[in-house]
């Protein structure tokens, strides 16, 4: 079903199993906060025991609320934070085990877009510095080889050159948002981690930026983590979502999968809650109540339970099932909405 | 004497009026050719808000949307009587809030806030008093409304109030400083704060903005609800077509500071009467059609105040422009209920 969708680039959905290109074992994060009392501390659990694969030249999305852990994820799977427990590959090698030095040149081949252009860019320093950074500390470019390569990036994120010598501020929220894009593809990463890259822009902007991530990928092969917590930009650009609730990556699969039959009705809910630009629609709206648990109390069994429409006692005292479908459809649930079958 | 020119219209004897009555559609707020100037260091002039016309009736919700700089957040803050106070802004034109005239007494907003007129706004941690709990600036606003109530009373009510924002633990909150909270928790504090005063107009700047989806819904769902039963009425200000689909009565679309297009959300999203308004909608990557290649984008950005283009401002970016939209202004003209200010609309319609 999801081969027959037009999207950029063809058919993305299939494609030969390829070796990923991050691989996450079993990964864990906890936190030691404040607890109630002066020298009481409680674990906050951010993330917990998350194995997934990103092959290469594939977007990854993680969708999910805020307190969810879809941002430590993120950066575990850069090693920006190190993981509490587990393994972390790229390329086939364990950033976990790697020595400062071997993690400072492997790290040249991930980069990140922030969400906040203005607070991720050096507000004295030019646009054109910004990009050639990297390039001259990590390649070592000078002169007029330098100023080609910035001038061929510019061009590639669709940034008039004229707009060089000047500071972020200068620039509009979407010029900035290219700006972060150039520099973060300057040095040809094979990885970007996009955390929440188009969230803060406007409707017109924001599908310029989306197509040129889209445009990028398809151009330099990359492969991104695309962390957002708009469903529509996610379906957009996405092949494959994680849904993330206090954790736990609870459903995964197929973008098209995901959308149009989500087995766990965590991923209903958050799909029926997005509002549809279209009056005349109507669906069936899973209203949550409440908001997500703290972190530091994760309710016991299925984490979802406390909110979830469907819950019986069995959810309260028996963790989920891990069920994985041929498609690679993967829900942790004790009643999926959908069949998911090995 | 209302400008609204709504033949349900009522005098606007606001303390005598009861809302329990048969819903007669009053209009609450009203603006005719409002404008707002805001005069730099330098001396110039910048049009921030340009003849604004439209009004709020009772039981509606109205969705003012644009993109940032269209000027719809400023004309939020001057209904409420706040762009006032700076003194480098100058408003003209006519406008009314609950009867009263903001143009020439801005100050009677002051009178009213709290009552039968509440704002939420954007920032929520700027706009909870930072040495105040919860529960104090919310009984700050119930008894506005409703007088002084034993303790237990209020605090049920409040942690009731809070529960219908989505904080389940309303009780624990209501001893919580600010700071002690997150941002999306501080922002339903705001709109439980603003609902405690049961007010008849409610204007809110992107109040779902910030949070998650699954609250948002939760929130959306609860102005709904006070729109039908309570007839409040509410000026909502968003970026978000797909919520204004969902919730509005009317939609105003505002670019470069003036509205565009004004309608009905189901004639509005079926066909648009202004280039700018189907541009924003085709934007969108949609959640149930399939998925295009390519999101279809609108050309350039929008102008700044200080450099607007000649004629209509959209025409730099429109790809129906012709030579008259260049010289001159389009009016903001009627299209059988709706409304559109665009040169060429009747013949794009057909």
């Amino acid at each position: 079903m999801s081969t027959t969708t037009t999207v950029p680039g063809g058919d993305r959905a299939v494609r030969p199993p390829t070796a990923p290109l991050v691989r996450l074992d079993h990964v864990s994060k906890h936190f030691t906060t404040k607890g109630a009392g002066l020298f009481s501390r409680r674990t906050l659990t951010a993330v917990d025991d998350v194995s997934l694969d990103l092959p290469p030249a594939h977007t990854f999305a993680l969708v999910g609320e805020s307190g969810s852990g879809k941002s430590t994820l993120g950066r575990l799977a850069l090693r920006l934070t190190e993981p509490s427990s587990g393994r972390v590959h790229f390329e086939g090698r364990d950033l976990t085990a790697m020595s400062p030095r071997q993690l400072r040149r492997t790290r040249q081949q991930m980069q990140v877009v922030f969400q906040d252009p203005l607070g991720s860019l050096d507000p004295r320093m030019s646009v054109a510095d910004i990009v050639a950074e990297p390039l001259r500390v990590h390649r070592g470019l000078r002169g007029s080889e330098l100023d080609d390569r910035v001038a061929a990036l510019f061009e590639q994120v669709g940034l008039d050159t004229s707009r060089m010598r000047q500071r972020p501020k200068a620039l509009s929220g979407g010029q900035r948002q290219r700006v972060g894009i150039a520099r973060a593809i300057a040095l040809e990463p094979r990885l970007l981690l996009a955390d929440e890259a188009v969230s803060a822009l406007d409707v017109s902007v924001q599908a310029q930026i989306t197509n040129l991530l889209a445009e990028l990928r398809e151009r330099l092969g990359l492969t991104y983590l695309f962390i957002a917590h708009g469903l529509p930009v996610v379906r957009q650009i996405a092949d494959t979502v994680g849904v993330m609730y206090l954790g736990r990556v609870v459903e995964q699969g197929p973008v098209d999968e995901i959308f149009s039959a989500p087995a766990h009705p965590y991923t209903k809910a958050l799909i029926s809650a997005q509002p549809v630009a279209d009056p005349t629609y109507r669906r069936e709206r899973v209203l949550l109540q409440g908001e997500i648990p703290s972190a530091t109390a994760i309710p016991s069994g299925c984490r979802f339970r406390t909110r979830c429409p469907i819950a019986t006692a069995t959810c309260a005292e028996v963790a989920p099932p891990r069920l994985v479908s041929s498609t690679g459809h993967v829900v942790e649930c004790h009643y999926p909405l959908e069949e998911v079958v090995a | 004497m209302s400008i609204g020119s709504s033949p349900t219209t009522e005098p606007p004897a606001l303390a005598a009026a009861s809302h329990e009555e048969a819903p007669t559609r009053e209009t609450l707020l009203a603006l005719d050719g409002m404008t707002v100037t805001f005069r730099t260091p330098a001396g110039d002039r910048l049009p921030l808000v340009r003849e604004a016309s439209f009004q709020v009736r009772s039981g509606e919700i109205v969705c003012l949307v644009g993109e940032s700089g269209s000027g719809k957040s400023v004309t939020a803050r001057t209904v409420m009587g706040l762009t006032q106070r700076d003194p480098a802004m100058a408003v003209g034109g006519r406008a009314e809030v609950l009867g009263h005239d903001i143009v020439s007494d801005p100050s009677v907003t002051a009178g009213l806030r709290g009552r039968d007129l509440a704002m939420v706004f954007q920032e929520p941690m700027s706009s909870l008093d930072p040495v105040c709990t919860v529960g104090t600036q919310l009984t700050e606003a119930l008894r506005r409304r409703h007088g002084k109530a034993s303790r237990q009373a209020e605090r049920s009510r409040l942690a009731e109030l809070l529960a219908e924002v989505g904080i389940v633990d309303g009780r624990r909150v209501l001893d919580t400083y600010p700071h002690q909270l997150s941002g999306g928790m501080c922002q339903r504090v705001m709109i439980a704060q603003a609902l405690a005063c049961a007010p008849r107009l409610l204007i809110a700047d992107e109040p779902t903005t910030a949070l998650d989806v699954t609250i948002q819904a939760q929130i959306l769902e609860l102005v709904d609800r006070l729109r039908t039963e309570e007839q409040m009425a509410v000026l909502l200000v968003t970026h978000d077509m797909a919520v204004a689909a969902e919730l509005a009565d009317r939609v105003v679309v505002m670019y470069a500071g003036r509205v565009v297009e004004d309608a009905a959300p189901v004639a509005l999203f079926d066909q648009q009467l202004h280039p700018y308004t189907s541009g924003l909608l085709r934007c969108i990557p949609p959640m149930v059609d399939e998925r295009p290649a390519r999101l279809v984008t609108i050309p350039g950005g929008v102008p700044s105040p200080a450099a607007l283009p000649t004629g209509c401002s959209f025409h730099p970016r429109c790809p129906h422009s012709v030579d008259l939209c260049a010289d001159r202004v389009p009016e903001l003209a009627d299209h059988g209920g709706r409304r559109s200010a665009c040169w060429r609309a009747e013949e794009l319609s057909r």
